[in-house]
């Protein structure tokens, strides 16, 4: 079985490995490494070599990586925790590791401009249209309805049948689906996986409406075109949040039967693998036909040559971290990568983040005193 | 409507803001009744710092073309925009005082003038469909 475990952290690697490769070309087209650009430059040889040159560093330090990953694994394989530890170890260096690659491009990429003063005798200008929160960004909120009656009738149904509960119940598995943890047999226990699948649900809903009230970004040059990529790049990411969050439900659901009635083994086995390769799966598909900011779509207006965006590499330090007092936004697009990041400079972005962090490392812990 | 905003520019924000906002009225892109993103909203959305955005709203709404409620948030006066009052064409006789005294320095004639009148006018009344967005 451990052969098993061998397979899925190895496959584990190669969605990570392919984000961080790629995703110089998922930004929007107005950015390069952190820098802001106009748009045209994008294509410029210079640029692709760039990000050839990138991508190219980047898979030899996931090679390396990998190369690092198989020897340790098989001097350790048999204490699993330890595998666990290091396996997350790994991930962590791999991450420093890039981000130490990032930001030597980031800085050829900042002294290019200054080099180049791209942004001389152009109007700088910021673009926002009065209507775009009135638009339907994301699906709606009311649809979280469905998994959470999902998790309602599971949290009605353990109470009801409580009696015919085993006395020790599972609240951990590991990657091979094996109970690694058991709990006495109590409510918290007992509801482990409903209350677990509702705060799940409660943060998935959460990030729906951050989607719809993120930050308005639109391309001075071609307001229209840059709208309707923006437009469909939220939806299509709600769709994905919300079509996870239902495989969600009913894996928990599964899960969560699986304690009155012996449900197929095989099936038990699989489906967490089956969803979890769904899930990131659809989730680089998604990045590779969206773009950040939908600036992969195809759609292709009219430009006014003589506009572009607002410069405010000022306020992106390092590129990559949002720091600007006077915006009392709170999430906008990331600059380096596919989805939304926070305003640094605004005490409840933080708030926000910790808040979630909070319900994901304490909620298991207090379920399973 | 879209607003654009030029931040090297020498006009401040809030007066851009104010600028651009009647002349989406004039245009006929904000109708009667519409409502505004809320000062939050906007400010959020274009990256400036909340008083500017209440700054502009204030004045927009001391000048009768925008309604602040606290339920339905801002909207275009629905009665439409203020009449020319004796204290409007105080203000606009102020604003063009040192404008025409320029033109006549630099030898501009009466139709000259007019004639620029005339061209950017057409910009707010030719363009100006029911609802252009």
């Amino acid at each position: 079985m451990n052969d098993m475990l061998f397979i899925i952290l190895t496959l584990l690697f190669i969605p990570i490995f392919i984000i961080m490769i790629f995703i110089p070309y998922w930004t929007r087209r107005t950015e390069s490494f952190g820098v802001s650009i106009p748009e045209k430059l994008y294509d410029t040889t210079q640029l692709k070599k760039m990000r050839k040159k990138y991508a190219i560093q980047m898979s030899i330090v996931s090679l390396i990586t990998l190369v690092i990953f198989l020897p340790i694994y098989f001097f350790i394989h048999q204490n699993e925790k330890l595998v666990a530890i290091v396996y997350s170890l790994i991930i962590l260096i791999y991450l420093i590791s890039s981000f130490l690659v990032y930001l030597v491009f980031h800085r050829e990429m900042k002294k290019l401009k200054e080099e180049q003063g791209w942004f001389k005798h152009k109007k700088q200008q910021v673009v926002i249209h009065t209507k775009f929160h009135n638009e339907k960004l994301t699906i709606s909120n009311w649809l979280y309805m469905i998994p959470f009656m999902i998790t309602f009738l599971l949290i009605y149904i353990t109470i009801l049948f409580y009696d015919k509960l085993p006395e020790h119940i599972p609240i951990q598995y590991n990657l091979n689906g094996v109970v690694r943890r058991f709990a006495e047999k109590s409510y918290g226990s007992a509801l482990f996986a409903p209350i677990t699948l509702f705060f799940l649900i409660i943060v998935m809903l959460i990030v729906n409406v951050v989607i719809a009230k993120s930050k308005q970004q639109v391309n001075p040059d071609h307001p229209e075109e840059s709208i309707m990529r923006n437009v469909i790049f939220r939806k299509r990411w709600s769709i994905f949040l919300y079509v996870t969050t239902i495989l969600f439900s009913i894996l928990f659901s599964l899960m969560h039967a699986n304690l009155f009635v012996e449900i197929n083994s095989k099936l038990m086995l699989s489906l967490p693998l089956i969803i979890t390769f769904i899930i990131i799966g659809g989730a680089i598909v998604l990045s590779i036909t969206t773009g950040q900011g939908g600036s992969r779509i195809n759609i292709k207006t009219k430009k006014d040559e003589t506009v572009i965006d607002r410069d405010d590499d000022q306020y992106w330090k390092l590129g990559q971290f949002y720091f600007n007092k006077d915006d009392p936004a709170l999430f906008l697009e990331k600059r380096f990568g596919i989805g939304w990041t926070i305003n640094m400079a605004r005490p409840a972005a933080w708030l926000f983040l910790i808040g979630i962090l909070i319900i994901a490392i304490g909620l298991p812990i207090l379920l399973s005193l | 409507m879209y607003i654009h905003l030029d931040f090297e520019s020498e006009i401040p924000i809030y007066t851009q803001l104010v600028e651009q906002i009647i002349a989406g009225i004039a245009k006929k892109e904000l109708v009667p009744g519409e409502r505004l993103p809320s000062v939050r909203s906007l400010a959020s959305d274009i990256g400036i710092n909340l008083h500017t955005v209440n700054k502009a709203y204030q004045e927009l709404r001391q000048r009768g073309f925008i309604l602040i409620h606290r339920q339905r948030g801002v909207v275009i006066h629905p009665d439409g925009p203020p009449p020319i009052d004796e204290q409007y064409l105080k203000d606009l006789k102020t604003t063009l005082h040192p404008l025409i005294a320029e033109s006549i320095c630099r030898g501009m004639t009466k139709e000259e003038f007019v004639k620029l009148y005339d061209e950017i006018s057409k910009k707010y009344i030719t363009e100006g469909g029911e609802n252009n967005e």
